[in-house]
């Protein structure tokens, strides 16, 4: 399997087709977002019943594993999950899904990494850092590589399940190209898709929410 | 297939931050201030409605109270009524005793009236009868003397008979 095409070049840069997916993801979740909050009325019709379904939705999972104070991650958390989400689906459409390229998925996990550092410091200051030489100064080297080990094992996770997929899925394709091809799809692209977006931003809240702790 | 792309990486990042602020303001913030409000909203409401039974309950106590105090009223009143008609039936009773009473001896002062001046006129009657027979009895005029002795002999018979 190939890696991703570069569609265009913009000032120079090549642009790939994993950025191009991304913005087509990002495309399809704004019009979302504009239908599903188009009236906001004291008896939900449809549209809006989804609407609060996920924000109810969101904001109890962010409630549940970050705490009561941590509520306010829960735009960041609840935009991760979805943008990951409808890029690993996207593949059902017949798209090359973006999450099954390493620079897409190591640009996510460097987000939840220098999340986990910056609210890190912000709620604890210079005693954050103290963190890394407990229980004794000699684990830090440790410490270290296991926190740097956390992005690179976040976007191999998602980066290897979605190539994965799509190797296999190919491979199913060539090898019986009826019937076959549409249930090995259910899981690879949906089921695996649904659980890689929400281990993704499960671990980022975890680790977040550890780190302010 | 495995190339790491510092511009990708970064693009993606920018695409995570942008689609993160654009949903934000579209979608989460929105509906999670609406759902917020409406939560508000649905507790006052409840509040609302939970005072508004309270009042209610109250009022009709006190309707009630003030309903069974009007029939204990109600019943005084008439009580009053008939005690006050009980005693002008009394009354009325007594006054028409009083007139009557007071017509009959009215009735009877005047009967006693009218027997005196028939007594009278009896009496007058008796004496000129009883000179004219005296008179016939006699056949000639008797002195003046005379007269008046017989008339009061006569009167005196007379008024013993009457007792």
């Amino acid at each position: 399997m190939q890696g991703p095409k570069t569609v265009f070049t913009l000032f120079g840069f090549p642009i790939t087709e994993s950025v191009v997916n991304t913005w087509i993801v990002m495309a399809v979740l704004i019009i979302l977002a504009l239908v599903l909050r188009r009236r906001l009325e004291l008896r939900p019709g449809k549209a809006q019943n989804i609407a609060e379904l996920l924000v109810d939705g969101f904001t109890g999972i962010v409630k549940s594993t970050m705490g009561e104070k941590n509520i306010g991650f829960m735009p960041y958390m609840a935009t991760l999950f979805l943008l990951i989400l409808f890029s690993n689906i996207i593949g059902i459409f017949g798209f090359r899904t973006p999450t099954s390229d390493i620079n897409v998925t190591l640009g996510y996990a460097l987000m939840t990494f220098f999340s986990i550092h910056f609210f890190g410091v912000k709620a604890k200051g210079l005693g954050y850092l103290k963190g890394f030489f407990e229980p004794i100064f000699v684990i830090a080297p440790i410490n270290i590589i296991g926190e740097l080990a956390r992005p690179v094992s976040l976007s191999m996770r998602l980066f290897g399940n979605m190539l994965g997929g799509s190797v296999i899925m190919a491979l199913i394709s060539g090898a019986v190209a009826l019937f076959v091809p549409a249930v090995a799809s259910i899981y690879f692209d949906l089921f695996s898709g649904i659980l890689q977006s929400f281990i993704f931003t499960m671990l980022s809240m975890v680790f977040i929410s550890l780190a302010k702790d | 297939m495995f190339e790491f792309n510092p511009v990708d990486i970064g693009i993606t990042i920018v695409n995570l931050l942008v689609l993160f602020l654009i949903l934000r303001k579209l979608l989460w913030k929105p509906v999670s201030e609406f759902l917020e409000k409406r939560r508000q909203l649905i507790n006052d409401d409840l509040d609302n409605a939970q005072r508004n039974r309270e009042e209610a309950q109250k009022l009709l106590e006190e309707h009630r109270q003030l309903v069974a105090q009007n029939k204990g009223e109600a019943a005084k009143i008439i009580d009053n009524a008939v005690r006050q008609a009980d005693l002008r039936k009394d009354e009325i009773i007594a006054q028409a005793g009083q007139e009557a009473a007071a017509l009959l001896e009215r009735e009877k002062a005047e009967i006693a009236q009218e027997q005196a001046k028939v007594m009278q006129e009896l009496r007058e009657d008796i004496s000129n009868l009883s000179v004219a027979v005296a008179e016939k009895m006699l056949a000639r005029n008797l002195t003046a003397q005379d007269q008046e002795a017989i008339f009061t002999a006569v009167l005196e018979e007379l008024e013993s008979h009457a007792n």
